[in-house]
């Protein structure tokens, strides 16, 4: 992403070398995370942008807040691409920079994981609630059958 | 017995601790010894038991503690036949209903595993017993095992416990987790290896210096039962394999059934010590049993007191709920 992409925003999030493809995935869970909670602050997309890095690349800007370290969002963009590089701006500036990866919360609550116990009541009627063992190998225990895997997402969104 | 009043529920064996699991038996023992004297002690509650599974023992057994405790059992089911799960309604659902219909402490028996944690998730009010889920866990069987051995060993420590049979789909023999809190005790696991103890599960005991070990070839059981105190039989869960029909499931079927099996002759060969003690969950499954009819004819065969001891413990765990006995001490 280019510098002027960056200094679009404000205040705000983006998320960044998303892999072609993931960037609507992952704008949507933003969506579905902070709209669900009555609040609308845009979140613009970026697809197929040309990278020094990764050739192709998405990325995703949201505009007029923060998410916060270990939220649902940010642990469920951990799962569906580790290291997207997430970059938090204030007036204009980039202040902080770190992966999905460290931004994982202590639990996920999330139906982007399939239990690896594949009777699991999460992978029919609950909704997955994963505590983390291991952020860098997105190692996980399930809440409710306590199996332990490495989480994968699930292709859903 | 549980440790704060925000969570009675009785989901898995691991929330309990080694002193719960005695104020446990302490309970259950004085309960056994005076049962007339809890009669009223949960008057007005009531249960609900809702059994998404077949079940003889721990359906009747948990109604059956309730009214020798005063309490009413009639809400619920013990089959989906009939009932709006066959409608596609949700379990969560369900739980919500009969919360509303005034259910107290709600029994649970569902075939998906986790459904008694997700359950505590849901209700608020009601304590949630885990009847067993789907192949996790099945603690109150657990519980009343435990009580079942130290009345008849007086002790829960150094014993030498044998798990033979169907390990890896009983649920039953996680009976060696509440057994590892104790000092001393070791374990050894005859099964074939297609149903042999869960590799989970061996992780959890060397991960805490318990002793076990493991054989497959029937020979040895003589030799293994001569050393034990216990040995406690797994019938095949057929009904948790691999489908009829399947490669796996046949060979199944036609390697593992009748490849442990626990005779009189077996016990006669072995001269096993006083106090050796034949433990199985029932049911036995009379058309390939794991421990043959000629066992009874032995002194040694404590599966029906299990049984009945089944009605104690769920005395116990229900009246534990309900009551702070242990604090009031």
């Amino acid at each position: 992403m280019s510098d002027k992409a960056v200094r679009a925003i404000r205040f705000g999030m983006v998320l960044d070398h998303i892999r072609p493809g993931l960037g609507a995935v992952i704008s949507n869970v933003i969506k579905n995370r902070v709209w669900s909670e009555g609040v609308t602050h845009p979140v613009y997309t970026g697809e197929g942008v040309s990278s020094s890095r990764m050739s192709r690349k998405d990325f995703v800007k949201l505009d007029g807040m923060h998410l916060e370290l270990g939220s649902d969002a940010l642990s469920e963009i951990a799962v569906i691409q580790p290291d997207v590089t997430v970059n938090w701006i204030e007036n204009g500036e980039r202040t902080q920079k770190r992966t999905a990866r460290e931004c994982i919360g202590d639990e996920i609550h999330t139906d982007l994981i399939e239990c690896g116990n594949p009777n699991c009541i999460a992978n029919y009627e609950a909704h997955g609630v994963y505590e983390v063992l291991d952020r860098e190998s997105l190692r996980v225990r399930c809440r409710y059958c306590g199996t332990e895997f490495k989480a994968k997402y699930n292709g859903r969104l | 017995m549980f440790r704060g009043k925000d969570n009675r529920h009785v989901v898995s064996i691991h929330d309990f601790s080694k002193d719960d699991i005695l104020d446990f038996v302490d309970i259950t023992q004085r309960i056994k010894e005076n049962h007339a004297g809890y009669s009223a002690a949960l008057k007005g509650k009531r249960m609900a038991r809702l059994f998404y599974s077949a079940s003889t023992r721990t359906f009747e057994t948990h109604g059956e503690a309730m009214r020798r405790l005063g309490g009413q059992a009639e809400l619920g089911f013990r089959s989906t036949e009939g009932t709006s799960a066959k409608k596609g309604e949700s379990l969560a659902s369900t739980l919500r209903m009969y919360q509303r219909y005034g259910a107290d402490v709600i029994v649970l028996r569902h075939p998906r595993d986790g459904s008694a944690r997700y359950a505590t998730d849901i209700v608020n009010g009601p304590w949630i017993i885990n009847g067993g889920d789907g192949n996790n866990e099945h603690p109150t069987q657990n519980m009343m095992d435990i009580f079942t051995i130290n009345e008849k060993q007086g002790r829960l420590d150094g014993l030498t416990v044998i798990f033979f049979g169907d390990l890896r789909y009983g649920r039953t023999t996680r009976l060696v987790y509440p057994l590892s809190l104790f000092d001393g005790n070791r374990f050894v696991f005859l099964a074939h290896p297609a149903v042999s103890m869960p590799e989970h599960v061996k992780e959890y005991l060397r991960n805490r210096n318990v002793e076990f070990d493991e054989f497959r070839d029937p020979k040895i059981f003589p030799d293994l039962v001569h050393e034990a105190d216990i040995a406690y039989g797994s019938r095949n869960q057929e009904e948790r394999w691999p489908r009829e029909g399947t490669t796996e499931g046949d060979l199944m079927r036609r390697e593992v059934i009748n490849s442990v099996v626990l005779t009189k002759a077996v016990i006669k060969r072995a001269c096993p010590r006083e106090n050796f003690m034949v433990m199985h969950p029932l049911p036995r499954d009379m058309r390939a049993p794991c421990i043959t009819d000629d066992v009874k004819e032995t002194p040694y065969c404590w599966y029906d007191e299990q049984a009945e001891n089944g009605v104690y413990a769920r005395m116990g765990i229900l009246y534990s709920q309900f009551h702070d006995w242990w604090l009031d001490e």
